[in-house]
Parts: C-alpha cells; sequence; structure tokens
C-alpha cells in the first residue's frame, strides 16, 4: 500500500467499547445465572462484572494499547 | 392568529386516540401511525413508509442523474455529485481503510447518503418524521453492515483463521482465552449490529419525541391555555426551534459514524493482527 494512503489505525479504538460493554455483559451475565443457581444472593454477579470489566480492559491494551 | 409551529411546518400530528383535553405529549404510537394506503394488505403502507419510498427515490435519481453520463470536464450536477461522494472518501474511506477501502465505496456511499436522506426526514416540513425512527430501517442498515464486515473478513482469511483472529488475539496467555474469548464472540458478532441499531434508532427517535414535545407544548399553550400562562409558549418555541438545530447535528453525525464504524469493522476484519 502506498504509505501516504496508510491508515493510522486511530479508528480502530472505536471498537473497544464492544469489548468494555461485551465483558460486563458477558461475566456479568454468568455472575447472575449463578447467583440463582447457587442462592448467593448478588455477591457473583458483582465477582463478574468486575473481571468482566477488567478482561474487557485487558482486551482493548492487547488490541490497542501496545506498542504504541 | 399564526400558528407558529405549523407555521414552520414542523408540528408533527398528535398520537392516536389521544385525549382531547389537557396537553398531550408525544407517545410510542408516534412511530406505528396507521397504513394509508393498501389498508389491510401485506403490502399496506404507512406515511413512514411513503417518505421511505420517496427517499430512496430523490436518493437514487440524484446519484443516477450526477453520473449519468460522466464527463472529465464535469458539468455543475455531476460537480455536485462529484462532492457528495468526496464527502464519503475523505471522511471515512481514505481516512479508516487507505486506498484498499475503495472497493467498500459502493456500499458505504449508499450508507451514508441513504442514512442521511432517512434522517433528514425528521426535520423536513410535512414529514416531521425520520425514516430511521422506525426499527426496522437502522436493523436493515445494521444486517447489511454485519454481512459486508464478515464477508470480508471471511474472504482475506478464510472462515477458521477469520474466527481465529477476532475469537482469540494473540499475545495473551492461553489461560486468559477462557475469560477473553466469550466476550470477544460477544462483542464482535452479537453486540456490532444491536449497537448499530440502537444508536441510530434511539438517537432519532428521541430527537423526534423532543421535538413533537417542545412544538406541541407550544401549541397547547398558545391556543388552549389563558392568561400569564399563554407566555410559557415562548420559551418553549425558542426550545424546540434550538433542538431543531440540534437535530441538523445529530442527522449528520449519526450517518456518519453508522458509516464509519462500518469501515472500521471492515478494517478490522481485514487487519492480519488482532
Amino acid at each position: 500500500m502506498h504509505p501516504a494512503l496508510e491508515p493510522d489505525g486511530e479508528h480502530v479504538a472505536h471498537s473497544a467499547v464492544g469489548s468494555l460493554l461485551g465483558g460486563v455483559l458477558v461475566w456479568g451475565g454468568v455472575g447472575i445465572l449463578l447467583d440463582h443457581w447457587l442462592g448467593t444472593g448478588r455477591a457473583l454477579t458483582a465477582v463478574g462484572v468486575v473481571v468482566g470489566f477488567l478482561t474487557g480492559f485487558f482486551i482493548v491494551y492487547v488490541r490497542f494499547g501496545r506498542d504504541e | 392568529m399564526l400558528n407558529l409551529p405549523a407555521a414552520v411546518g414542523l408540528l408533527a400530528p398528535m398520537s392516536e386516540g389521544e385525549s382531547s383535553e389537557g396537553y398531550n405529549p408525544p407517545t410510542i404510537s408516534e412511530f406505528f401511525p396507521e397504513q394509508v394506503i393498501g389498508e389491510g394488505t401485506f403490502w399496506g403502507l404507512t406515511r413512514i413508509d411513503l417518505i421511505a419510498l420517496l427517499m430512496t427515490g430523490a436518493v437514487c435519481l440524484f446519484f443516477i442523474s450526477a453520473f449519468r453520463k460522466p464527463s472529465l470536464i464535469p458539468g455543475k450536477l455531476q460537480n455536485v455529485g462529484e462532492m457528495a461522494l468526496d464527502v464519503v472518501y475523505d471522511n471515512v474511506i481514505d481516512e479508516v481503510m487507505g486506498v484498499k477501502g475503495r472497493k467498500y465505496a459502493p456500499l458505504l456511499m449508499t450508507l451514508f447518503w441513504l442514512i442521511l436522506a432517512f434522517n433528514v426526514t425528521g426535520i423536513l416540513p410535512m414529514m416531521h418524521i425520520a425514516v430511521t425512527s422506525v426499527v426496522g430501517v437502522p436493523i436493515v442498515f445494521a444486517i447489511a453492515s454485519y454481512v459486508a464486515f464478515n464477508y470480508a473478513g471471511i474472504k482475506e482469511h478464510g472462515v477458521g483463521q477469520y474466527f481465529k483472529l477476532n475469537l482469540f488475539p494473540a499475545g495473551v496467555p492461553k489461560p486468559i482465552y477462557l475469560l477473553v474469548t466469550p466476550i470477544e464472540f460477544i462483542s464482535t458478532f452479537l453486540l456490532r449490529p444491536v449497537t448499530l441499531t440502537i444508536r441510530l434508532l434511539a438517537n432519532m427517535m428521541s430527537g423526534h419525541l423532543l421535538l413533537v414535545l417542545f412544538f406541541g407544548a407550544t401549541s397547547y399553550f398558545l391556543f388552549e391555555s389563558s392568561g400569564l400562562i399563554q407566555l410559557v409558549a415562548i420559551p418553549s418555541y425558542l426550545m424546540g426551534l434550538i433542538f431543531v438545530f440540534f437535530e441538523i447535528i445529530v442527522t449528520l453525525l449519526q450517518a456518519y459514524i453508522f458509516t464509519l464504524l462500518t469501515a472500521v469493522y471492515i478494517d478490522g476484519a481485514l487487519s492480519h493482527e488482532h
């Protein structure tokens, strides 16, 4: 590709929102299900949301944050 | 007396089944008007469908007549047509994807100009409802975007490699995939079309409701109340006017964001280093 027309890649970060949201939804959701199943109140939901958020953050770092 | 809201053609019709007493705020039924043609048949059309057909025709007519006989020294209409294409080339395609994005130009041009045409009817006199504020329309655009980026990715990498690149980002310790892969699956293959749809739909719906709310209130204060309270029509009308200008920005911005994200998704699907 012609170097002048090489996209700068910064727009790729737009898809970061999906990973952050997805993390909380997926592992928060798993937490809700486990809470229902095990009768543990809201404890595992909270753990799931935190784990999901951190993992989402990690994905954003791995995909867009390194080598820059 | 001059009916100010009706004079600028922005007062949307009140919802069906409203009571005649007092002020009626807009409801969700705004977006489900009655069929006006072919009532009860499977092809029955509402006024929003008619606006959609009209705008589709207008966009087609514009581009066809602009590029019917393209010449090296463009005439007036071709000039305007080229400017319309350059908006998407400069701000989306070249910016996000570079030269390899040029083959996706037909899709991205269509997305941008059709969504813009469908959004702008929300503030056009006589129409005053955005076609994209009915959920079926943004869903179709989102499906087009979804099919396009998955097709591009699968064509570039093959099925297995495409899913591997998306679901197992490089440089992650193997046990962590247990946490990462479900998120990547949901965010890439489920959330993307959903967020594309909701972002466009919710923006256009809320814009319409705000306009109806303020201009409806203006009309109510002016004609159905008496005494000093009538003066409230002034700030209410001004707020409506402010939101009309706000809607002009939203109209452009949402068409741009939708097209930009589609380009970003396609570019991401083509990329070798996820």
